[in-house]
This record gives structure tokens, sequence and C-alpha cells, in this order.
């Protein structure tokens, strides 16, 4: 196996006069530069790093109602809490859905529909592990949820 | 309607949303990292002037750079955040507080040859801390704690932060009087491996370097052990000049104070082979290896005195 080699991933040092073209101010400095472009390139070719995951949303909301009050309002909510979170705003079938979070890795679904409205009730769908946790329709208690695994 | 090809220029780098999520996740890591060690944000414009720009460049950088007129203006890209810093401090001297640290993450340009891993936009992440008329040596110690704190939090435990000072070689070579064969000779040194000591004596000799010199040289390249044993070494090679003298006990400052700051033994070493390419370092230099990537060197000091 050859490995692969690669020099310094950041330098830089000490310098007398920083600004001498500017100014007859001395100006002693140290300093150091990554070079992050390189770095990153390097990395990745090496495999010493892994971009995996697909999504910043922690949590994808899919409402499968007409009216998208509730769903809105209970994003917006996780979002106050500084919950990364998503809402599937087109016009398509469950499973199209799901597929997206799925692609994305989204961590979390939590689906809301007639029956969820009305139980005031939600399953948040664990995608990795497919297990469900009902919760109430709150971002508190979805927060309880997302957070614990986070 | 006639489809334009969507591309991007060669050296340009442009990533998927995944590849992006990592690379913002790394910058956030090194910014949050610089913030955390009290460094000021600073953002300079991408374009200047080319006259402020390039007050100081000549040679291989003025060739790379991306230099061009608006209307009368001759404007060019910067090339590195440096001389932007220069030209703030400079200009706003009055306002500042010294010491002053600040950082800066952005793009900048040099038209380099383009191939493959090397860019002509990239991302620099720089920390510099200016002092008015001095600033204590303890500084250069901080630093190295801050590099070792960002690849930690990147995940990587096998890497070395090399430290090395300028001056202890600069001062070797003004002690011989050999300052002018500086170049020659570190190109001699360069080849031992090749070519053995005995070959290498030899060829000094050729450059009338006097006996008792190279036995300086040979003691000198030959230092080895611990960050400790070298310093100890470099010590007791006999070198009567100031420059050197003033090296050696600088580097022997970072080092004690390295420590101080909590950067493990394993993750820094002196290391005398080390120097930046570029002339203005005239003290501390660092570089950092990932353990099992450190390039094979072709040559041992490889930089201009």
């Amino acid at each position: 196996m050859i490995i692969e080699r690669y020099g310094s991933v950041c330098s830089g040092g000490r310098y007398e006069n920083l600004a001498e073209y500017y100014t007859d101010k001395k100006l002693p400095g140290v300093g150091i530069s990554i070079g992050l472009t390189r770095l990153f390139y390097k990395l990745n070719e090496l495999n010493l790093i892994k971009a995996e995951q697909k999504s910043v949303a922690q949590v994808l909301v899919i409402p499968m109602l007409e009216n998208l009050e509730k769903p809105i309002s209970l994003a917006t909510n996780l979002r106050k809490l500084g919950i990364k979170t998503e809402i599937y705003l087109n016009n398509k079938k469950l499973k199209a859905k799901f597929k997206y979070a799925d692609k994305l890795k989204i961590p979390y679904v939590v689906v809301i529909g007639e029956d969820e409205i009305e139980n005031n009730c939600v399953n948040i769908k664990n995608m990795e592990t497919g297990e469900e946790t009902k919760v109430k329709m709150e971002a508190e208690e979805i927060m309880k949820v997302v957070k614990l695994v986070d | 309607m006639n489809k334009t090809e969507p591309r991007t220029l060669a050296g340009f780098m442009e990533l998927l949303p995944n590849e992006q999520i990592l690379f913002e996740q790394m910058k956030n890591t090194i910014e949050n990292t610089y913030q955390r060690y009290g460094f000021l944000p600073l953002d300079t414009p991408i374009i200047e002037l080319s006259e402020v720009l390039l007050a100081k460049a000549g040679g291989e950088t003025e060739k790379q750079i991306y230099r061009f007129n608006k209307g009368e203006t001759d404007i060019s890209l910067r090339f590195d955040l440096t001389v932007p810093l220069s030209k703030y401090v400079a200009k706003n001297y009055g306002n500042l507080s010294f010491p002053f640290r600040r950082y800066q993450i952005g793009k900048v340009y040099r038209g380099e040859k383009t191939q493959k891993g090397r860019f002509r936009e990239f991302y620099q992440c720089d920390i510099d801390i200016i002092g008015d008329e001095e600033l204590d040596i303890i500084n250069d110690a901080e630093l190295p704690s801050i590099i070792y704190t960002i690849f930690r939090e990147f995940g990587f435990k096998e890497f070395t932060i090399c430290i090395n000072n300028r001056k202890i070689l600069n001062g070797l070579f003004e002690n011989l009087g050999q300052k002018e064969n500086a170049t020659s000779i570190l190109r001699i040194i360069d080849k031992i491996d090749k070519i053995g000591k005995e070959a290498v004596i030899e060829e000094l000799t050729k450059l009338n370097v006097k006996e008792n010199e190279i036995e300086k040289i040979m003691n000198f390249i030959a230092i080895d052990g611990v960050s400790d044993e070298k310093i100890e070494k470099l010590e007791k090679l006999g070198i009567e000049n100031e420059v050197y003298t003033k090296g050696v006990e600088e580097l022997k400052e970072v080092v004690k104070n390295i420590r101080l700051f909590g950067v493990p033994d394993n993750n820094f070493k002196v290391d005398l082979t080390i120097a930046r390419g570029l002339d203005y370092y005239t003290g501390t230099v660092y570089e950092t290896f990932l353990n099992d990537y450190r390039e094979v060197r072709k040559c041992m000091f490889w930089w201009q005195i």
C-alpha cells in the first residue's frame, strides 16, 4: 500500500515588522494560518474525514393536511427552541415525503394528519432505528426526545 | 434556446451539500476556537487597490495576482490575509488596542498553475497577534495551543506541531562567516542521506569552508533527541553569536510556555529542519503535520536564508 503523503496542514511564525510598507511604526507580530480549502481537500482524499451528514435539519415535519396552521406553528415553536426544523411543503404522497427524509438522512420525522390534530399527539419517528415515540403535540415534548439522542 | 454548459473554472472548489456541511463545521470549529482565545474578528475587502496590495510584492507572488482595471482604477484580488492586515493596522493604528489580536477567515486568490489539489481560490483562516513596538515571546507559545485545540476538535490525536527558530541557523552561518554561502552549504547538507557524510565534508571543503567550521556544521546537523535534549545540545554547541544565542533562548522559552498552555509533549516538538519559505519570518516558525502522512522530505533545509 502506498501511503499518501501530505505536507504541513498549517504554518506560521514570528515577523519583525508587519507594516513597514505602510507606516514607520514598528509592529512585530506572530501568526498562524490554516489553509482550509486544501486541508479539506486532502483530508477528504485521504478518507480522514467523511461527509456523511446530508442535511442540517434535525426534524422534518410532514403535514398530511389541507390546513397547515398546526404544522407551521409546531415547526415555528421547535425553531424557537433551537431545533433545526424543516417542513415538507410540497404536495406529495406520504411515501415520497419519507423517501426525502431518508435520502437526506434527517434524524427525526413528525407526521401531522387529521388523527394527530384530533388527539393532540404525534409520533416522532427515529429514522435510523425506526423506533416511534408518542408524545403530546408540543415543541417542548418533541425536544425532549430529539435531544435525548443528540 | 441554446444551452450553455454549466461548468466551474479549474482551481475553484465547489462542493455538494454533504461536503459543504462538513466544510462549514470545520470552519466553525476554527472560528469558535479563535474566539475562545479572545481574538477579534476582521473582514477586509476581497478587492484592493493594486498599489496598496502590491506595495511589497514582487517575483512569483506578483505573477499570480488577479489584477485588472475597472474603469480607471487598477485593482487586484487579495492573495493572502496578511497584506490586508498590514494595511488595516497601519490605517487604523490610532483606533486599535495593542497587542492587537485578530482572526480573519476568508477567500484569497492566486492564479497558480492548475493541477490536482491546487486551488486558485481558497480559504485562509488566520490568527495574528500584533504588538506596538514589541511583542513578548510568550505570545509565540500561545498560538500552537490554539492549533492543538482545533485539531483535537477535528478529531485528530496523532499530529505534531513542529517548532523552530530562524535565528538559530541565521546565527550559525553568521558565526561561521558564511552568510553568502549559506544557500550553497544548505544544498550540500541536504544531500547527506544520498551521498554520505564524507562526501558532504569533501564538497564543503571545495567550497572553501574551513575544517573547524565544517565540524560545527556537522555537529549541528547531528543534533537529535527530544525537544529538551535538542535545546541542550544547541546550547552546548559552542557557537558564540548573538543571533544564535537569542534564537536558542527564544526556542527554549517557547517550549517551556507551550507546556504551560497545555499542549502535551506528544503533539509538539523542536524540529530544526522546518521553516517557512516566506522570508519575512524572523524568529519562531511553526509547521503542523499529521503523523502518518508527513511528506518525505526531499531535503533537510530547503529555504533560502
